[in-house]
């Protein structure tokens, strides 16, 4: 009875601080629309400036609580509103989540900046040598604080949003925004105080959660994404279940954590896991979304039709360009320039999934080392089944996480799968090996550390050198972008585009949405797989933490800036995160002068989330713009044949000085100039051939620029659908 | 003989509020049938039930005879029961060939009737009168038009039932007219339409049978002639504008 009185004691300190992180994000989602990935982000942020101030500045307790919860962090919030969300408005769900997912990931990269890793002493604020006992069981001030503030939060929440002006405007500019601003309220106002207190309950729960764990950015910020699991239990709306969720949820952790045998490693391993499981679970049992027609605007985003030609040409550059570079790389770059390909076909994985169906995954790095481990254990001697293994079994798995995708959609859907890739994260790659069905088969995670992945043995091809997988890596990625493609162009392609744009319309005309959703998560899964046996086989031998979830992160960010619904898009991603990966060991960055080599190691972290938060709303991707910037280039002969002498020019010089930096550089610059000279005598041509033609006046200025014709008179009655009374006017004039 | 389409005491609360009160309604093959109403009146809410996208609170539809009230939308639409929408649903990432494609090919794969879907696509393009749109994608064309691209999507079913939710809304006065030929050719071979529109003109040129909805509930029955003269219809919905249509 002591011990369960004890683990009661501690499961509701922790449910309290799950309850403030949570009830933060609620109040954000509830007055503005916008899911906060972000949320655990800043609350690590507000507790490494508590600890800033309080141990390593030595301010006072008091002093750096009201810094940081009542300057910095309603401040923060504020600026995160005027600055990222306020343009939010009116985007898609996609848009939304790249932009707070990025601000999660560059706010964990500034930590990491900021605050070197290393161990934190950090004890709580207030009362941690002191406390009382309940019934014989010692209470600790500070738990009881956790319990207090839980309660004086729910009490003041309350209050602000019943019983105050600002509190009733938040709560209608949710509503409806245009309405609320009618009848006199400033929704972006509301939405700055929603943003600011959002934070400053972010930033509370970092505080309270200080000496529980190492103050580790990472930890941190997933730590209080556990939290996440209470909003669902209140819907992301109600604030009161949200209060029970969250007691429930610290209740479960410490009941597990008390009496799970800590002796077996399946149930150690269970305990931190259970948070992300309750909220898969909780996201199952919720009520499925109903189809609803809801009316199709106008779309803004535009992924033209991709054509066999263009495939051709495209696969002919990255192959071509693959075995043009051999000569000139280094081992260690050829490495580089694999894991670029592995990464590109993982982002090709989001091509069908969210740039054709619209339906959001977090969780393809996991499956791509579910396609690693798979290789790994089943492709002995390095044999193709292996492959074949990999992708089947990334197929399966998922199709097992589309089953809350059959129910649910949005924001829902990318909670259902990020908490599957942190409980893979937390539990599954860390089991021990075991045997299959009784049989004499292990199976083996990363339980023991790291497991080895054998070079592909390709009957009888061995790719075991760095340069034969690189090109191993070009010809599966044309390969995997071939089958994209193909999916784009076949009817699955445009039954899949019809389902992003309304479910509702597809299921009325007969349309399976069930088998539709299965099979593009399988087929998306499968990519994955193929990406994550890959690089497997690139790295040889493979830990949990190559397939983390926040490792998954920049991929899914990138995939987006890039231009999800292009092949071009995918290895856009492929290119940046490989570049940002590699750039540290990069000579340039190396160098101490101005401290590049801290400067870019500690900015090859953060920029995917900068650019995500600057890109995101950007549908159609950096890949549509470069296209559209280069695309003149083959439009002029004269430019194209010196694109083709320069080139050779720069890699026949590469092959002399044995540098393939002189070729990255010199193709760099070729096609700079190429695309500014190609851009520059094509509008010389049109201006030339438009220059005799009279300039055309719009309809609009039509009696007052120049006389008022019969055309005219039917071209109005055309457009206000007057077309048989333009003929009775037209025959009396 | 039963009709097509029989929607069967069918009531639709949300919360306390009764948005359909226990409706009957008929749709019988080579007829077009109107359901005419006041805004708010149930209209769409009753299209939504009959084709599956809300589960009535009480009551049944039956599609010639079979209940299909525990049937899903997918599997009421391979039954031939069609609709379309009061605010556009279409997949404006398509073309208007798309549009058509998607649903021609979804109805060969379930209907297993051996016809080749692209082949029929432009004819049913060309029978809405936008043969000349057809590579157009469906978020530039204008409202009238994004009208008609829905109805061709769909025929693309070659549904037994066909539900039109406001289609006449953004036609001019031609288009209209063309739309009310292409309405009775569909029963003229055998389609049970169920019309539901504002422009009472139309209404009553093209319907051989009419339903009048109001706060949820049937107020009136009958030929357009008998619904222009019914006094229940004239107070509660038309007034007296219905008289000299």
């Amino acid at each position: 009875m002591h011990d369960f009185l004890s683990f009661t004691i501690t499961g509701l300190a922790l449910g309290a601080v799950y309850a403030i992180g949570a009830s933060g994000l609620v109040l954000t989602y509830t007055t503005t629309g916008i899911f906060n990935f972000s949320h655990g982000a800043i609350g690590m942020l507000g507790a490494f400036c508590y600890w800033e101030f309080r141990f390593a500045m030595g301010w006072p307790a008091w002093l750096a609580l009201i810094v940081v919860l009542f300057v910095l962090a309603p401040l923060f919030g504020a600026l995160l509103e005027l600055v990222v969300f306020r343009g939010l408005q009116g985007t898609s769900e996609a848009v939304k989540l790249v932009v707070t997912v990025s601000l999660l990931f560059s706010m964990i990269g500034l930590a990491n900046w900021i605050w070197k890793p290393g161990a934190r002493a950090a004890t709580p604020f207030f009362g941690n040598d002191h406390g009382f006992t309940i019934a014989g069981v010692p209470v600790r001030w500070f738990e009881a604080t956790r319990f207090l503030c839980a309660i004086a939060v729910a009490g003041l929440l309350w209050y602000l949003l019943y019983r105050t002006r600002i509190g009733v405007a938040m709560r209608a500019s949710v509503d409806d925004r245009p309405l609320a601003s009618l009848n006199g309220a400033r929704p972006d106002r509301s939405a700055m105080w929603a943003w600011a207190i959002g934070c400053m309950l972010a930033a509370l729960a970092g505080v309270l959660l200080l000496g529980d764990i190492n103050l580790d950015p990472t930890l941190f910020a997933l730590l209080i994404v556990n939290s996440y699991a209470a909003a669902i239990f209140g819907r992301l709306r109600n604030l009161p279940a949200t209060f029970l969720g969250a007691g429930a949820l610290g209740l479960l952790v410490a009941y597990l954590s008390g009496y799970l045998p800590t002796s077996s490693v399946y149930w150690s391993t269970f305990a931190p896991a259970s948070p992300v499981i309750v909220l898969f679970i909780v996201l199952l049992a919720l009520p499925s979304s109903r189809l609803r027609a809801h009316g199709v605007t106008r779309a803004r985003e535009f992924f033209p039709m991709p054509t066999w030609r263009g495939v051709a040409m495209f696969s002919a550059i990255v192959v071509g360009g693959t075995f043009l570079a051999l000569p000139l790389i280094t081992n260690s770059n050829a490495i580089s320039a694999s894991k670029l390909f592995a990464y590109s076909i993982v982002a090709l994985s989001l091509v069908p999934l969210i740039g054709l169906a619209g339906q959001v995954s977090l969780a393809q790095f996991s499956l791509a080392g579910i396609g690693a481990v798979a290789f790994a254990n089943l492709g002995k001697g390095g044999s193709p089944m292996g492959l074949v293994w990999a992708i089947v079994f990334s197929m399966i798995v998922g199709a097992l996480i589309a089953l809350p995708a059959l129910r649910l959609s949005g924001i829902y859907l990318a909670l259902a799968t990020a908490a599957f890739a942190v409980f893979m994260d937390e539990w599954v790659w860390q089991l021990p090996p075991f045997h299959i069905f009784g049989t004499h088969e292990t199976v083996s995670f990363f339980g023991t550390g790291s497991i080895s992945v054998p070079a592909l043995n390709l009957f009888g091809l061995h790719f075991d050198t760095e340069k034969k997988q690189m090109v191993l890596g070009a010809i599966l990625f044309v390969l995997a972008a071939a089958l994209v493609v193909w999916i784009r162009r076949s009817s699955m392609g445009r039954r899949l585009l019809a389902m992003k744009d309304s479910e509702a319309a597809c299921a009325t005309v007969g349309m399976n949405l069930t088998s539709t959703k299965l099979a593009v998560f399988a087929i998306s899964a499968g990519i994955a797989g193929l990406g994550g046996a890959y690089l497997g086989i690139v790295n040889s031998t493979t830990t949990s933490s190559d397939w983390s979830f926040t490792l998954g992160l920049p991929i899914f960010m990138l995939g987006v800036v890039g231009g999800i619904g292009r092949v071009g898009g995918a290895l856009f991603a492929g290119v940046s995160f490989a570049a940002l990966q590699a750039m540290p060991a990069w000579p340039l960055f190396q160098s101490r002068f101005l401290h590049f080599d801290t400067w870019y190691s500690n900015l090859s972290t953060t920029t995917p989330g900068f650019m995500g938060v600057a890109l995101g709303r950007n549908p159609n991707g950096a890949a549509a713009d470069m296209r559209e910037g280069f695309e003149p280039i083959l439009k002029s002969r004269v430019v194209t044949g010196s694109v083709g002498v320069f080139v050779a020019l720069a890699w026949l010089i590469a092959w002399r000085r044995h540098s393939g930096w002189d070729f990255v550089i010199g193709i760099t610059i070729v096609l700079l100039a190429a695309a500014g000279a190609a851009t520059g005598i094509l509008a010389k041509k049109m201006r030339a051939a438009t220059a005799h033609e009279p300039k055309p006046i719009p309809i609009e200025w039509a009696g007052i620029d120049r006389p008022f014709t019969l055309a005219d008179r039917e071209a109005f009655d055309r457009e206000l659908g007057y077309t048989e009374v333009v003929v009775t006017v037209g025959s009396e004039t | 003989m039963n009709a097509a389409l029989e929607a069967h005491d069918i009531t639709m609360r949300f919360g306390g509020n009764i948005a359909v009160d226990a409706v009957s309604l008929n749709a019988e093959a080579g007829r077009v049938t109107g359901l005419i109403g006041p805004n708010g009146a149930g209209k769409t809410t009753l299209f939504n039930t009959i084709c599956g996208l809300l589960t009535p609170t009480s009551g049944a539809v039956y599609l010639s005879g079979t209940n299909v009230t525990k049937l899903k939308p997918f599997k009421r639409a391979r039954q031939g029961l069609a609709r379309t929408f009061q605010r556009l649903e279409l997949w404006s990432l398509l073309t208007v060939r798309e549009n058509v494609t998607v649903a021609a090919e979804l109805r060969a794969r379930y209907g297993k009737d051996g016809n080749d879907p692209r082949s029929e696509v432009e004819a049913i393009i060309d029978s809405v009168g936008l043969s000349s749109k057809i590579d157009a994608r469906v978020d530039e064309l204008p409202t009238g038009q994004a009208r008609l691209v829905e109805i061709a999507r769909a025929l693309a079913t070659k549904p037994s039932v066909l539900l039109l939710d406001e289609p006449a809304s953004g036609l001019d006065d031609r288009e209209t007219d063309q739309l009310g030929n292409l309405l009775r050719t569909l029963a003229s071979q055998g389609m049970a339409v169920l019309l539901v529109e504002h422009d009472v003109e139309l209404v009553m040129q093209v319907c051989d049978f009419i339903y009048v909805l109001d706060f949820g509930r049937i107020i009136a029955t009958g030929t357009a002639d008998q619904v222009r003269r019914d006094e229940a219809v004239l107070a509660a919905y038309l007034g007296s504008n219905m008289g000299t249509t």
